[in-house]
């Protein structure tokens, strides 16, 4: 299964990189999903994810293919083959 | 009283006469500052029906109950007057050092009545009050104002709130302006002008007084650490402007006057891309240890040396909206708004209305004639050129500037009646102010938000877009649940607005924005500055009266249920890309939804305060004049 992550905001400048592809296996969690970025980029282990118990710091969210943003339980369920994720900082007010 | 003087200042600019009202300290539980007594101070010194643009039209001034001391970001003060642009509560917050300098001349607030009949600024020395001829001072900058009267009084310590050329002129969505700082949307500037008074400038030189300094200290300490934690991160290093690519992705970046979603050129005006290109500077208010404010400047091309502070309201309006992929042509139009003394979100919102009207073949190029093209232009969507010459023709009120200074919804209302047309269609505004940049045809809980907003439409006032955006709730839909999420997030943003504190603390109290996580700190923060005994309840009281005393006065100027309404095209035109195409807030989602809110409020179906709920807030002569 190949998904597309995409980062915005603060998540980017702390991966370096605007968008990168993943490889998982079939079935894997959205929190695998979060193990392997948290591996592949180190930045962004323990300022936007919190890799041990592979979740985002509460500033950070994950919108799935622009439509919605998964809440904490839903990070359990698996992404589908050619899904889009952004993790990107809510915020509010300006 | 600790954390107040007890005293309020009143002017008359008509007179020339001054004479001072003190109020108990129960008013003050009642009302504290910032917005709410801001309000209640219109409320007390306005007749009912008063035209917003005539001298018995006040200027009240509120400071917050934290100005002056080591609370982190309580350096605010609130403004209302009737406002020009909606005929309702116009009420505006704005930070730094002129709170500051009020509080240490020892005012809890300023009421300025009358009107002047020479351009004058009002020097508060202290105890003392000057009128000062402002002859001079007439077509500065908001900025080179402020300077300019330092200059004159030789003194670098005074503070100024200021109007600029648009103010002057009376473009109906002008602003006020101190250290940089707006008193943003609804229109002061208008009534500034009106009166002839081009600045209030203060000097303040006395300590200011709390009850328990020892404990205030403490409390300031941590939560200024933990503010430079990751809870404020995102302000700190990318700013608002951050929520271009957010919105984008989430298909609810207002795009060409909010005909769609997304913006194809929104990564060259995100904020990422300003931070690596444009951004010059981090800005702090006075008392903050935030520092959220992106100075930019623009180092080449036609726009050269332009440069101001870029949050996401500005950038969302003056960009993606007027389909301007260009932040040399974004940061141009937003120093032409804050120098001029213009509302940026109004300003950028208003000429895209016109663009549509010219691409609609309504306006032509003959409508655009000007002293810099006489032969007129054609300002398409993306022509930044004449998007700039548009907003300096506003601030001026040259030519089509004079109909576009009245904002989109006179606008409309008057080409329409003039030329039998229906542009009223693609007017984006709320009860006339105009709307923010979050498009609730994908937020449905944060529609009813901004449709029931007391000052027009307005992200600031209802936080409710967060739980669509969170993903607590479904964007797409509505139910039951709404009407309270709605209200609960206006009373949560409205104890911030009345104390006031600016609203990117919110985490920094315990880690938790929510109330419970916020509520008992705020508590030891009035008490350590007051001596009084505040709990977890009268904290959430101050936001629950905050928002009746606007609304209370709103009915009183004869508010009907049908005002609380949403732009034409947020109810009729989906938008055809992105993750939120396909959706409209219908009239009946959202008459539902106003069910639900006005039920949640404790309010009759048409809206109106039941009497009973007013005196169950201490608000007993409010509840006679508008009780039911």
């Amino acid at each position: 299964m190949e998904i597309w992550v995409e980062f915005v905001g603060i998540p980017r400048l702390l991966a370096g990189v605007q968008e990168v592809t993943l490889s998982l296996p079939a079935g894997a969690s959205y929190r695998e999903v979060l193990r392997q970025l948290a591996r592949r980029f180190p930045a962004l282990d323990g300022q936007v994810i919190d890799a041990d118990g592979a979740k985002l710091f509460p500033e950070n969210k994950i919108a799935l293919n622009g439509k919605r943003i998964l809440t904490e339980s839903e990070l359990d369920l698996s992404p589908q083959d050619g899904d889009r994720l952004v993790i990107l900082s809510v915020l509010a007010g300006g | 009283m600790y954390g107040y003087s007890g005293k309020i200042l009143h002017i008359d600019l008509s007179t020339r006469k001054t004479w001072v009202e003190e109020k108990p300290e129960s008013w003050y539980k009642l009302y504290i500052g910032g917005v709410s007594m801001a309000t209640r101070l219109l409320w007390e010194n306005i007749e009912v029906g008063c035209d917003p643009l005539s001298p018995g039209n006040p200027i009240c001034i509120a400071n917050g109950i934290f100005a002056g001391t080591p609370v982190p970001v309580g350096g605010k003060y609130g403004l209302a007057s009737k406002s020009p642009l909606t005929g309702l509560v116009g009420d505006s917050l704005s930070g730094s050092w002129f709170s500051i300098a009020l509080k240490r001349a020892r005012w809890d607030g300023v009421v300025i009545h009358g009107a002047s009949d020479k351009w004058i600024t009002v020097f508060i020395d202290d105890d003392r009050v000057q009128f000062r001829d402002a002859s001079k001072l007439l077509g500065l900058g908001t900025f080179a104002t402020e300077e300019a009267i330092r200059a004159e009084l030789g003194d670098d310590q005074v503070r100024s709130a200021t109007i600029g050329p648009a103010g002057e002129k009376g473009v109906l969505f002008a602003n006020v302006t101190n250290d940089g700082r707006q008193a943003g949307r609804t229109g002061h500037g208008a009534v500034w002008g009106s009166k002839k008074l081009k600045a209030v400038s203060v000097r303040g030189t006395h300590g200011v007084t709390v009850a328990d300094p020892e404990t205030l200290m403490q409390l300031s300490f941590q939560i200024s650490e933990t503010s430079q934690g990751p809870y404020t991160a995102k302000y700190r290093i990318l700013g608002t402007s951050t929520n271009v690519l957010n919105m984008n992705k989430l298909g609810l970046l207002p795009t060409r006057n909010y005909q769609e979603g997304v913006f194809e050129g929104a990564e060259l005006v995100s904020g990422e891309y300003l931070d690596a290109h444009y951004k010059v500077k981090k800005i702090a208010c006075a008392q903050c240890p935030i520092a959220c404010e992106q100075m930019s400047a623009v180092p080449d091309g036609p726009y050269k040396g332009a440069m101001t502070g870029v949050e996401y309201e500005c950038l969302f309006a003056n960009g993606p909206n007027l389909g301007i992929d260009d932040l040399r042509a974004v940061i141009k139009l937003i120093e032409i708004c804050d120098q001029g003394g213009m509302d940026a979100m109004s300003g950028g919102v208003t000429v895209s209305w016109a663009m549509e009207t010219f691409e609609r073949g309504i306006f032509t190029k003959e409508d655009f004639k000007c002293a810099k093209y006489p032969e007129g232009f054609e300002p398409h969507f993306g022509n930044a050129e004449a998007a700039v010459t548009l907003m300096e023709m506003i601030r001026d009120r040259e030519g089509i500037g004079d109909l576009l200074s009245k904002g989109t919804r006179r606008a409309s209302q008057i080409v329409d009646a003039e030329r039998g047309t229906e542009t009223y269609k693609w007017a984006m505004n709320s009860k006339g102010l105009e709307s923010p940049g979050y498009d609730a045809r994908g937020l449905k809980t944060f529609s009813v938000g901004v449709a029931v907003g007391t000052r027009g439409g307005c992200h600031n006032r209802s936080a409710a877009y967060d739980p669509d955006i969170q993903g607590e709730v479904d964007r797409f839909s509505i139910d039951d649940s709404r009407g309270e999420i709605a209200a609960s997030s206006e009373e949560y943003a409205a104890v911030y607005d009345t104390l006031p504190l600016c609203k990117f603390i919110r985490r920094c109290f315990t880690g938790k924005a929510d109330r419970a996580g916020a509520w008992p700190t705020i508590a030891k923060l009035i008490n350590a500055t007051t001596g009084w005994n505040f709990g977890y309840d009268d904290v959430e009281l101050i936001g629950i009266r905050a928002h009746t005393i606007k609304k209370a006065f709103n009915i009183r100027e004869g508010w009907k249920r049908a005002d609380d309404d949403l732009p034409y095209r947020w109810k009729h035109d989906p938008m055809t890309k992105g993750a939120s195409a396909g959706h409209v807030v219908t009239d009946e989602e959202l008459e539902y939804l106003k069910d639900l809110y006005y039920a949640a409020k404790g309010w009759t179906k048409e809206g109106l305060i039941p009497k009973a709920k007013l005196l169950e807030l201490g608000m007993d002569d409010v509840a006679e004049e508008i009780g039911v």
